[in-house]
């Protein structure tokens, strides 16, 4: 393979004295199991695993599944989820965020068995049913998927129509379709691999409603023949994706043990008795859903990787690519001289190192949380947040990432175009963002309304205890420090979750009491109020890393700093609320504005050390990002 | 329009006759004055075809011809209380004014979408795409619309090439490429700098599929730097003939639609050289396959390969090995070398030469604009029908709610539907323009700008509809999820549109300067002269929702940023850096400038239409237009920092606007299905979530 040779002309911000290690930085990155990521990154350079393109939906499907097969024979999954500990879920992710920059659907094929599957039955099954099924998972003996999801009903998982009915007499729940829109839709892995099923049901015993519970339900017999009384469709062609076979379920009539039922909280007795360790039925829905908790965790981590694999080919490529020369007959000068390319990919770039640090950080809350049986308020509501910023941070990214490489972009070969593609689908899978924004910011009014009830003081432990006491305007706006920021995003913070409580109060009056068509009057509010929170946190979040990064290696550290710097002052000048609501004055603005692009510059100078910090290994990127003209020569024909 | 049922596709005249309908007969006495295609022209397309060895698979996704028949019997199948009681406009009259012109043409088209060969397929192999793509240009070519069009350098002729273009594009992006490459770059270019002689001799017969083309101009290393491409056109006197070779890897010609496979012709720029002087880049016609297919001799063709979208266009790669053309193929209506080779020229300088020979894309970039509009439509209503009959959650005991009724859901995509509207109505005056070839540079400056905004608008449009149909958005034959990917190009292509907006400061500032210095503004700027009662102006006592308003607040941004833009040069200058360091590193104030400036031209194009039909008595149209250009303008108040930062809108006022923003959305809410039914899109170019999702998915349809 060529190797890369950066552009290091004189037209170029130029590198500091003591530029950030990339091999430091990259430790700061992924500091755990860098064994195995060597490993795997060396098992991706086998053929079977190099990118490609044009292939068919079917060849896509084959694909996928023979690649899994090759990484289970190398005993990649060993001693992953099968733990059932922590370090078994880290070892997992990590995986998964290697193989995530190779292929989206060997990810989600692999997410499906692995995370929502196996997670679902960790979560929700007894100990007898964790211990039969999650070993063969962890083997292939046993391939799930997740049904949830049916035609009507997406994001209100609530109100799936998906029936399952216990039979006293012959022991017996019975799984039922009873409509159209009650059919399970998008199914990943249903459609022609997936030998079991977690099917999400509402339980009914001697008529009596019990809400949804789960059911573990065989879809195919060992020689791939469907079960009666079920019947599979494909989704057939999506926009990206393609390596996953999506499928529909419908069930008729079809009879499961008593003991398939998912049986850790609730349990039918022989006899039809029902009894559960969690009574409210809220809080059982509530759990039911932890496994995709879960998934959402994943999603914000790997969403990150995939921007920085975007990013890294386009700077890379914006080193060596030339455009317009200064004076008649000169060299063209390298893309990254211009100001509007450094803007247009350094913000992503720093973006990405921020919230990289805070997906890990969520990753180990959740972790923490497995292991304790108990998800705390704040990781549900990070977990939601970090998932829809994340993801439409990841596709604003790549789509930046595209443009600034013109039509090779757009050329499947290099890699970010299709990426995009295959990548949006996660803005709307395991909770449409929207709703995911929507979520934290109904967590936000109650917790505005427990503090209005306690004269306007939040409670220690309420995820806003921070407003109690805001900085009155500190820090520097020419510094752009640390305190400048936290003062500013605490203020907008503040603002943004007065004016939801205030403007529901004055919907619920004006609505006759009715809370959800109140609430309807403030879902705008509501998105702002929950970004201004999220934008504060992934502050907080970051700054400790800044610091800890200090006790470790001081150029990075720095480096860090600047991406937190870069990340803040553009969070502040595309959001004109800052403006709107005081939150800045006109000046500060100005000043900001400009900040921006010198922050650009000084990281343009050190872009190199940093995309070679992400370190994604050269095969896993594009021509372009290597030597373009290379590999279009004609040589190569 | 019929239904799908009663279409016999051997019923489709495939060419004129006039005694058709009243549209056709109208259009027959242009469009079929030249002669009706020829044996040479079938047997040329059939062999062009039959190079696409493989064959055609129509995987056409399963009951596509269900949904279609169930949308056109009962389009309206919506859960109650949807349409609103009494309507805001007439449909049909709204349909018209955003069509433009041509309307029966369109749905002529329309209506040949329905035959079997034009059916959606999904999950084609790059071949088969462009298989498919080739048979599909053949049929329409058949019909003979783009006979007379642009060769005809009518008003008329160039409406009805865009008209054929834009409703091919409601179908297929790469069929619209693939035809406007040959027909619209290449045959444009010849039209335009070749001479009338030249023009006489070639546009009859690439307008009839005679000669089928490609322009090549952009180079691996050269894309938006045009006039830095590399490729050698050296003269030979002995010869009388243009030695075009290729002198390194960065110079072949990439990018090139319709090379790889379909093209006989391309029109090559490259650098004139005549002796030992290179006179920049112009353009000639270069033959590169023989018409039986083979390649011509000193050429080199290679494919560019699979790309994320418009996978129907066959893009190549060029090389040319000291490929001969003769002296006569050098498009000359503005430069020519005479045998002996002495070089002439109607313009004095390289640049203005330059210009002139770049003409053909500010056409491209209008259409490209227009392009992108009409997927946003699609996008949009498809969304909106989906947004209308899809529910989500609901009041405890109550019926789950219509997505359409949720706050979020407005906000995501009626300010984009107001949007939509307000840049059809100002592109249909520039296209106007351009059709009359009314405009100097403003149309470089106009075109460039539009062409920004629109795409990016569209992409923006086509992103949240996708979203707000979640997963269905995502599925292919629901056509959002592919369109955006097939469209996602438009950003880059016809002009980097960050480096067009570049451009259009780099235009427009001088204006400005002139008039800060002499103290008396003019043209566009005259306004400035007022520009202390622009400052007192008092918004606070003024209607949010008139035009006047956002007048005075584009105003004052535009005025703002061009001062700071302006005194910040000036800054940059003495402190000695070159013009182009100054400007690069004023790139970000550069850009607001041309946003601040389009976006005030298209505001002042919107008022002077929407005067100009109230004055036509169109007061149902103008008042539902109204609504649309409210809507926008608040949209780009409240979205960007700039107003507030560079104080144009006081905060007091963003507050106004702000809640303004919503409460427009709720008004506008019960009009919106009529507002995408005047798109006038039939329901085979929409998707199934459109109109009964659950039927389309029930298992009796398996």
């Amino acid at each position: 393979m060529v190797q890369w040779t950066p552009n290091t002309d004189t037209d170029l911000p130029s590198c500091p004295s003591s530029p950030p290690s990339p091999d430091a930085l990259n430790k700061l990155l992924f500091p755990t199991n860098r064994e195995l990521r060597e490993k795997l990154f060396d098992l991706l350079k086998e053929p079977l695993f190099r990118r490609r393109t044009d292939i068919s939906v079917r060849q896509h499907r084959e694909l996928t599944t023979a690649r899994i097969k090759r990484l289970h024979q190398e005993g990649v999954f060993r001693n992953t989820i099968a733990l059932q500990k922590p370090e078994g879920s880290r070892r997992y992710d990590n995986v998964i965020a290697v193989l995530t920059l190779l292929d989206h659907s060997l990810e989600v094929k692999l997410g499906v068995s692995f995370g929502l599957f196996g997670a679902t039955v960790h979560k929700l099954g007894s100990k007898q049913q964790r211990d039969f099924w999650i070993p063969r998972l962890e083997n292939f003996e046993a391939f799930g998927c997740f049904a949830l999801t049916e035609l009507g009903h997406g994001s209100n998982v609530r109100g799936i129509e998906t029936r399952a009915t216990y039979l006293p007499e012959t022991r017996q729940f019975e799984i039922h379709t009873p409509n159209e829109t009650a059919q399970k839709y998008w199914i990943g892995g249903a459609a022609d691999s997936a030998t079991h099923s977690v099917v999400f049901a509402k339980l009914t015993i001697r008529g009596i409603d019990y809400g949804i519970h789960v059911f573990i339900v065989r879809l195919r017999r060992p020689d791939g023949t469907i079960e009666p009384g079920i019947r599979i469709a494909d989704c057939g062609e999506k926009a990206g994706l393609n390596g996953v076979d999506n499928g529909r379920i419908w069930f008729t009539h079809v009879r499961i043990p008593r003991e398939d039922m998912l049986s850790g909280l609730s349990q039918v007795a022989p006899d039809g008795t029902y009894s559960s360790s969690i009574p409210s039925a809220n809080a059982r829905f509530g759990v039911m859903l932890a496994a995709l908790t879960g998934g959402r965790v994943g999603i914000a981590s790997n969403a990150i990787g995939t921007a920085m694999l975007g990013l890294t080919i386009a700077i890379r490529y914006s080193f060596q690519r030339r455009a317009f020369a200064p004076s008649e007959g000169s060299l063209e000068v390298p893309l990254l001289f211009y100001t509007s390319q450094q803007r247009q990919l350094m913000i992503p770039l720093a973006t990405s190192f921020v919230y990289g640090f805070c997906a890990r950080d969520l990753s180990d809350d959740w972790y923490r949380a497995i292991e304790s049986g108990s998800v705390s308020k704040r990781t549900h509501v990070v977990s939601a947040g970090y998932k829809a910023l994340f993801t439409w941070f990841m596709q604003d990214a790549l789509q930046a990432a595209r443009e600034a490489c013109g039509g090779q972009g757009y050329k499947s070969d290099n890699v970010i175009a299709p990426l995009k593609a295959d990548r949006d689908v996660m803005l709307t899978f395991e909770g449409a963002n929207t709703v995911m924004m929507l979520q934290v910011g109904k967590t936000l009014l109650a917790e505005f309304g427990s503090a209005t009830r306690n004269s306007g003081r939040y409670d220690e432990n309420s995820i806003l205890s921070a407003l109690n006491a805001i900085p009155r305007k500190s820090g520097s706006t020419k510094q752009l420090d640390s305190a400048f920021f936290r003062s500013t995003f605490l203020r907008l913070e503040k603002e943004q979750v007065v004016a939801l409580g205030n403007q529901y109060s004055k919907a619920l009056k004006k609505r006759g009491g009715s809370e959800f068509h109140a609430w309807n009057d403030c879902l705008e509010q509501a998105e702002k109020a929950a970004r201004a929170h999220m934008c504060r946190v992934i502050h907080e979040t970051f700054e400790c890393h800044v610091k800890k990064a200090y006790e470790i290696d001081e150029h990075s550290a720095d480096a860090l700093g600047l991406c937190g710097q870069l990340w803040g002052a553009n969070s502040i000048q595309q959001n004109a609320d800052f403006l709107r609501l005081r939150c800045i004055s006109i000046n500060d603005a100005t000043v900001i504005a400009g900040g921006v692009g010198d922050l650009c510059e000084k990281m343009t100078a050190i872009a190199k050390h940093l995309v070679e910090g992400i370190g994604i290994p050269q095969h896993l990127l594009a021509p372009i990002a290597v030597n373009y003209v290379k590999h279009n020569s004609r040589a190569r024909l | 329009m019929a239904r799908l049922s009663a279409v016999n596709p051997k019923e489709l005249p495939l060419h004129s006759a006039r005694g058709g309908p009243i549209f056709f007969q109208a259009h027959a006495l242009q469009a079929s004055s030249g002669p009706p295609l020829s044996a040479a022209n079938q047997t040329l397309f059939d062999r062009a075809a039959r190079e696409f060895s493989v064959t055609d698979t129509p995987r056409v996704p399963p009951n596509h011809l269900k949904w279609v028949q169930d949308a056109e019997n009962n389009p309206d199948q919506f859960p109650d209380g949807v349409v609103c009681a009494t309507p805001l406009f007439n449909i049909s009259v709204m349909r018209r004014l955003l069509d433009n012109n041509h309307i029966e043409l369109r749905d002529r088209l329309y209506q040949l979408f329905k035959h079997p060969d034009f059916h959606p397929r999904y999950g084609l192999s790059l071949a088969e795409e462009r298989a498919h793509v080739m048979k599909m240009w053949k049929r329409v070519a058949a019909l003979g619309f783009m006979q007379n069009s642009l060769s005809a350098g009518t008003v008329e002729g160039r409406q009805r090439y865009d008209a054929v273009i834009e409703s091919c594009g409601m179908l297929s992006h790469s069929l619209d490429i693939k035809m406007s490459v040959h027909y619209g770059l290449f045959g444009a270019t010849i039209k335009l700098m070749g001479d009338d002689e030249q023009a006489a001799r070639w546009m009859p017969l690439l307008e009839r599929c005679e000669m089928l083309g490609c322009f090549a101009l952009t180079e691996l290393g050269h894309g938006s730097n045009a006039r830095a491409v590399e490729t050698v056109a050296k003269y030979q006197p002995s010869s009388r003939t243009f030695i075009i070779y290729t002198p390194t890897d960065s110079a072949q010609k990439y990018w090139i639609g319709g090379a790889f496979q379909t093209a006989r012709w391309t029109v090559c720029f490259a650098q004139l050289t005549v002796g030992s002087v290179c006179h920049g880049v112009h353009p000639f016609l270069v033959r590169i396959r023989n018409d039986d297919g083979s390649v011509a001799k000193g050429i080199t063709l290679a494919d560019c390969g699979h790309k994320c979208g418009l996978n129907g266009v066959d893009n190549g790669r060029i090389w040319f090995d000291n490929v001969s053309v003769p002296l006569g193929h050098m498009l000359r209506r503005y430069s020519q070398v005479s045998p002996d080779g002495v070089y002439t020229s109607k313009f004095s300088s390289p640049d203005e030469r330059f210009g002139a020979s770049l003409a053909s894309l500010s056409g491209g970039r209008i259409s490209v604009a227009s392009g992108c509009l009409n997927q946003a439509k699609i996008g949009l209503t498809i969304a909106i029908r989906y947004a209308l009959s899809r529910r989500a959650f609901g009041p405890r005991d109550g019926e789950e709610v219509r997505l359409l009724d949720y706050q979020s859901h407005q906000y995501r995509l009626i300010p984009a539907l107001a949007t939509t509207y307000s840049m059809q109505i100002v592109l249909n005056d520039l296209h106007q323009k351009w059709h009359r070839q009314e405009l100097g540079k403003q149309l470089h400056v106009w075109s460039s700008g539009f062409k920004a905004l629109m795409t990016w608008h569209s992409l923006a449009t086509l992103q949240e509809a996708r979203e707000a149909c979640g997963g269905q958005g995502y599925k292919s034959e629901n056509r959002i999820g592919p369109i955006k990917n097939g469209h996602d190009v438009a950003v880059t292509y016809e002009g980097d549109n960050h480096i067009l907006l570049q451009a259009v400061t780099k235009t427009v500032l001088p204006e400005f300067i002139r008039g800060v210095r002499n103290g008396v503004f003019q043209g566009h700027f005259a306004y400035l002269n007022e520009r202390g009662a622009l400052q007192r102006a008092d918004l606070s006592v003024m209607d949010a929702r008139s035009l006047e308003y956002a007048e005075i607040v584009f105003r004052r941004r535009e005025g703002a940023v061009f001062a700071k833009l302006a005194k910040q040069l000036e800054k940059m200058r003495q402190s000695g850096m070159s013009a182009l360091e100054a400007f690069n590193n004023s790139a970000i104030v550069v850009e607001e400038a041309a946003r601040a400036h389009t976006e005030l031209i298209m505001l002042e194009l919107l008022q002077r239409r929407l005067k100009s039909l109230d004055a036509e008595g169109q007061h149902d149209i103008v008042h539902a237009l109204q609504m649309c250009a409210t809507l926008y303008t608040l949209k780009c108040m409240d979205s960007s920092t700039v107003f507030v930062r560079s104080g144009a809108l006081p905060a007091t006022e963003a507050d106004r606007v702000h809640n303004l923003l919503l409460s427009c959305c709720k008004e506008m809410r019960p009009y919106v299905l009529d507002f995408v039914k005047a798109f006038g899109i039939p329901a085979h170019l929409l998707a199934p979530i459109a109109f009964d999702y659950v039927g389309h998915n029930s298992r009796a349809r398996l």
